[in-house]
């Protein structure tokens, strides 16, 4: 059953994307966003209802690092490509949201 | 011919200094540079200091490293502590890593010589580096046309120049489908071979640095330098490197080929389909045994791979928020405006495509009708793949369904595009070795590349496959109309 | 709004706790694993979140997991896996954190807490691990927040309870029963001032003999073990108020505010979350092998209700001294088994740990292992006091005197000369002195009051400075005084 793509969708995935379009972005982004869904549907046909998931291309497991610690960055090296810092931290526009 | 083990020989035996074939290669890119825009970045000077260090060290008798003097390029999308390290981006504009990728490290240390870096469709998200933030590559055999990608820069640059290793990365084609368009070699390797680390990832399970370059022979030397397990990559595998030189010169006889009728369907370009076809009675010829094969999900796999690939896109990419480096807005009401406007505006339209489709896929409502069913079908891709793996060694099939495409015939709709992946994406999504090699050309004129999948971590087998049909044909030494010679003449 | 009795409500509580592990290094890089640093002085490219940087998983984290879950009993899984939880925040560098979905490491399992000498069980959900977060500063008068990744990448434990808790009282004593058993297990600090152990708390109340679950608010932003209680205490009442005045209760998540003592709506602040969970790509799983968990299980210490149990039924405390002594510092459960060794009266050493050694501990504001004190020494103290070498109030003396330098009892004894006399000449020429001195008192002691027999003693102690023998004192006084 194929998913009806309204703009109210492209607009709450751009939100949850943090993506700011244009109007002509949106509007270019629906149209093909709605084909390349289209597109995926195909595999519905499908069946791969006794299929596992392949969730990791190789079987390998345990892979794992001793707990050692290691010289870090100096702070104006870790600062460097920051837009905007001041005394040693990064700057952003005042949070008003909470920590989800 | 040159190639990069030819230029390594006559480096190590003093018939030529590092620093003459730097500049020689240094003046070639400057040469064809302006018409191809393959290189973002030349290092001069750095390229040139560390060639006069690799002839300091011969010259004190020093081991200067089994790639000493071997000029090489990365794709912009791998780390260099030399340049920047966009992956073709607006919104990395000046990002400058502070850190090396563990194959360029491994390179240098193995005395190779960074001469700069390729471009490449933004974070590898194209099929022709026309979605490069920073303009198109061109194709050397016809200007007019695509280099194919993302790697499009590292093929143009390796048909344009041999005797270089260009490293690029494959997420579902593109290192073998540029190097198919351009006339040159290209090894994806399996998934876990070459270390990831300093990779900007667009999708993690699916990406893999691999060499591009003349020659197989070139393609299993770099390999030999990057391959192996990496402690900063825990995807990278623990599986012991062979030697893949010596590899190449066990030959092909009596291996078994497949030749899956799945990949030779309608849409495969006629001629396409003959040069490729031409290709396997060479093979016959060496003593491959040629057999039918049957890889029934194949056309299941380019959709699965939009899913996983945009999926885990959606994710990597949402660190490019104008925070801690990168692009910010110039203007913001509050936070959440500057995350959007400063990805709004960085992002090339393919990428925002990409975003958006992964974040689809794994919203709540819609994870298990999309992403779920992906990773479930590619099961059933990899699974066809064990099947076909227990009858032949390798299989074989055409690279890309077409040839060079125009500039700008494709990217009016993003399906078209995704069209070109449809030969290349299950070696990706099974995580096996695949090479790409030049088989001739169109009555145009331009390369047709032939495709061997093998095993898991049988990158030798699809090396020695390739090298075999390079030592019985010249279609790799063929030369494009823009190219420029590192040798003297 | 108070905490008055409400006898129709019955508050339903599950409790969400982050601790921190204390690691060298971090979850995911080798950053230190430390606070207190100066700002963005702990990072490196992995844990800033730079592009083409991988995750390496910490195997001792993995480890710790592991054996938090062996302590409370529950479920280790035999595979387990990483996921990306995706959302957008400046202290979160990659806007995923790396966490566990729908594999954690522990599953079940249940935190027991006591009461009187009634034992009750708050089950767990599951215990995972995860990553922190960095911290934002918001910038006093300014209109932007300042952003400090030292803490990003910290490995963190969630701890998720059922709602089985009832009562605020209940809440803080599963608190402290969760922290001490981190202390015992040596895998976090558990400093809820540091933010190393951190608390959300789920709150619903129903009618009493009811067994649904209503909606439920969420309080964050607890960072304090006194304020667990009072947030509580005013959230139940709160809702209460809502339900008795016809209202619903919304479901939301609602801030502690410490100093106002009540819990604030953060309504529209919030969008919903949709964290797009799916496997991380960059992670192998983990496949927990059973000679590991053998390994593990081996080295569990003996876990702060055992140990309660072990004192009251082996050493015969009472249950108040087991508990003390139980949740104090877990150095003190060693230390006090060793002097039990050396000096075999367990009451008396619990009477001296608890009295004397904890409040030393107090007065100079150390742990026990700081504090410096062998076990040895203090039993070799006890020893001496049986002895009569020393009075038990000169004993403290000693006491000080070992913590500033240790030393042989004896030496200190002698050293500080509070030595008991052991020359009967002494003390019969003292309680002639006192008797002389004070013939009313005499007169009263032998009028039969009691009071006068402790003034002399006194006395005695006194011209002695506590080094005479007080029963053999008594003894001498009665003799002379002709009582006898
Ligand atoms: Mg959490
Ligand atoms: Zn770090």
């Amino acid at each position: 059953m194929p998913i009806e793509i309204t703009e109210r969708l492209v607009e709450d995935i751009a939100r949850l994307s943090r993506l700011s379009l244009t109007p002509d972005e949106k509007g270019e982004l629906h149209g093909h966003f709605e084909k390349i869904l289209r597109y995926v549907e195909s595999l519905d046909t499908l069946d791969t209802s006794k299929v596992d998931p392949s969730i990791f291309p190789h079987e390998t497991s345990n892979v794992m690092r001793p707990d050692e610690a290691r010289e870090s960055l100096p702070v104006d090296e870790a600062l460097r490509n920051a837009p905007a810092t001041r005394d040693g931290f990064f700057i952003v526009p005042r949070i008003i949201q909470d920590a989800p | 011919m040159t190639s990069a083990a030819s230029i390594r020989d006559r480096i190590r035996d003093g018939s030529v200094s590092a620093r003459r074939v730097t500049e020689r290669v240094l003046a070639a890119v400057d040469r064809v540079n302006p018409d191809l825009h393959a290189y973002l970045e030349i290092f001069h000077d750095s390229a040139l200091a560390s060639a006069d260090d690799v002839d300091r060290r011969l010259a004190a008798g020093d081991d200067p490293g089994p790639l000493a003097g071997v000029p090489f390029s990365v794709k912009a999308n791998i780390t260099s502590l030399e340049g920047e390290s966009t992956a073709g981006s607006k919104i990395l504009r000046g990002y400058r890593a502070p850190y090396a990728s563990t194959v360029v490290r491994r390179l240098q240390e193995a005395g190779a010589i960074l001469v700069g870096k390729t471009n490449l469709d933004e974070f590898g998200m194209g099929s022709s580096t026309e979605n490069s933030g920073v303009g198109p590559t061109r194709n050397p055999w016809d200007t007019d046309r695509v280099p194919g990608g993302s790697s499009g820069g590292a093929a143009a640059a390796a048909a344009a120049i041999p005797g270089v290793i260009h490293l690029g990365s494959d997420t579902g084609g593109s290192i073998r489908q540029p190097c198919s368009y351009c006339g040159v070699t290209g090894l994806k390797p399996t998934y876990g071979r070459v270390s990831r680390y300093g990779l900007l990832a667009f999708a993690s399970s699916l990406d893999q640095i691999g060499p591009v370059a003349g020659s197989a022979e070139d393609c299993a030397l770099a390999l030999g330098q990057i391959a192996g397990r990496d402690p900063l990559d825990s995807t990278s595998a623990d599986v012991p490197v062979p030697d893949y030189l010596s590899e190449l010169g066990k030959g092909v006889e009596g291996l078994r080929l497949g030749i899956p009728r799945e990949y030779f369907v309608d849409a495969i370009d006629a001629e396409v389909r003959e040069r490729v076809m031409e290709a396997v009675e060479t093979l016959r010829g060496l003593g491959v045994e040629v057999e039918k094969v049957s890889l029934p999900h194949t056309e299941y796999a380019n959709p699965t791979y939009v899913i996983i690939s945009a999926a885990e896109a959606s994710s990597n990419l949402a660190r490019y928020d104008g925070v801690h480096f990168g692009h910010r807005t110039a203007r913001a009401d509050d936070l959440v405006d500057m995350y959007s406007r400063s990805r709004g505006e960085g992002f090339g339209a393919e990428v925002k495509r990409r975003i958006m489709v992964g974040t689809f896929v794994l919203s709540s409502g819609y994870y298990d009708a999309f992403y779920l069913k992906a990773m479930k079908v590619r099961r059933l891709i990899r699974r066809d793949f064990e099947r076909a793996f227990e009858q032949v060694d390798a299989i074989l099939c055409p690279t890309s369904p077409v040839t060079a495409f125009p500039l700008g015939s494709r990217l009016d709709d993003p399906l078209k595009l995704y069209a070109v992946d449809i030969l290349t994406v299950p070696a990706n999504l099974a995580a096996i070795p695949g090479i790409s090699f030049p088989c001739g050309r169109t009555r145009e004129g331009l390369p047709v590349g032939a495709q061997v999948l093998g095993r898991p971590f049988e990158d030798s087998v699809v090396l020695r496959f390739a090298h075999a049909y390079q030592t019985e044909t010249d279609h790799h030494r063929e030369r494009p109309p823009v190219s420029a010679d590192v040798e003297e003449s | 709004m108070g905490s008055r009795a409400r006898p129709d409500w019955e508050p339903v509580i599950g409790l969400e706790v982050h601790v921190q592990l204390r690691t060298k290094s971090k979850m995911f890089c080798g950053c230190e694993n430390r606070f207190g640093a100066p700002p963005n002085s702990l990072t490196c490219p992995v844990c800033l979140g730079h592009p083409g940087t991988l995750p390496v998983i910490n195997e001792t984290a993995i480890s710790y997991a592991i054996l938090a879950g062996l302590a409370f009993g529950c479920d280790i899984a035999r595979y387990t896996k990483f996921d990306r939880k995706n959302y957008y925040y400046p202290d979160l560098p990659k806007n995923y954190q790396i966490s566990q979905f729908d594999f954690p490491i522990c599953s079940g399992g249940a935190v027991p807490l006591r009461s009187g000498d009634e034992t009750r069980s708050i089950r767990l959900v599951r215990i995972h691990l995860e990553e922190d977060a960095g911290k934002n500063i918001h910038a006093e008068g300014r209109p932007e927040s300042l952003v400090d990744l030292n803490r990003t990448g910290t490995p963190l434990l969630e701890i998720v309870s059922e709602p089985d808790i009832r009562t605020p009282a209940e809440a803080a004593d599963y608190l402290r029963t969760l922290r001490m058993t981190m202390l015992y297990l040596g895998i976090s600090d558990c400093n809820m001032e540091e933010g190393s152990l951190r608390c959300d708390c789920n709150v619903s109340i129903r009618p009493r003999g009811s067994d649904r679950l209503e909606t439920r608010t969420e309080i964050k932003n607890i960072n304090s073990f006194g304020f667990v209680a009072s947030a509580l205490d005013y959230e139940i009442a709160r809702q209460i108020d809502v339900r008795e005045s016809g209202g619903e209760i919304v479901q939301e998540t609602r801030l502690f505010d410490p100093d106002r003592n009540e819990t604030r709506s953060m309504r529209g602040k919030e969008e919903a979350h949709d964290y797009r969970y799916f496997p991380e790509p960059d992670l192998a799983p983990i496949r927990v092998a059973e000679s590991q968990l053998d390994e593990l299980r081996s080295r569990l210490p003996g876990l702060p209700w055992e140990v309660r149990q072990r004192f009251v039924e082996v050493h015969g405390l009472p249950e108040y001294d087991a508990d003390v002594l139980s949740q104090r510092d877990p150095a003190v459960v060693p230390f006090f088994e060793r002097c039990v060794e050396l000096y075999a009266q367990p009451k008396k050493v619990s009477n001296w740990v608890i009295n004397h050694v904890f409040q030393e501990m107090n007065e100079r504001k150390v742990s026990l292992e700081v504090l410096g004190l062998s076990p040895d020494r203090l039993a070799e103290l006890l020893g001496a006091v049986e002895r009569n070498e020393v009075s038990a109030q000169n004993a403290r003396e000693v006491l000080r005197k070992l913590l500033d330098a240790d030393r042989p009892v004896a030496d200190v004894i002698r050293e500080l000369g509070v030595g008991m006399i052991s020359d009967q000449g002494v003390v019969r020429e003292a309680v002639q002195a006192a008797l002389d001195a004070n013939p009313s008192v005499v007169q009263d002691l032998r009028n039969g009051k009691k009071n006068a027999r402790n003034f002399l003693v006194g006395q005695v102690m006194k011209a002695t400075r506590g080094k005479a023998n007080p029963s053999e004192v008594i003894a001498v006084i009665e003799e002379l005084a002709g009582l006898e």
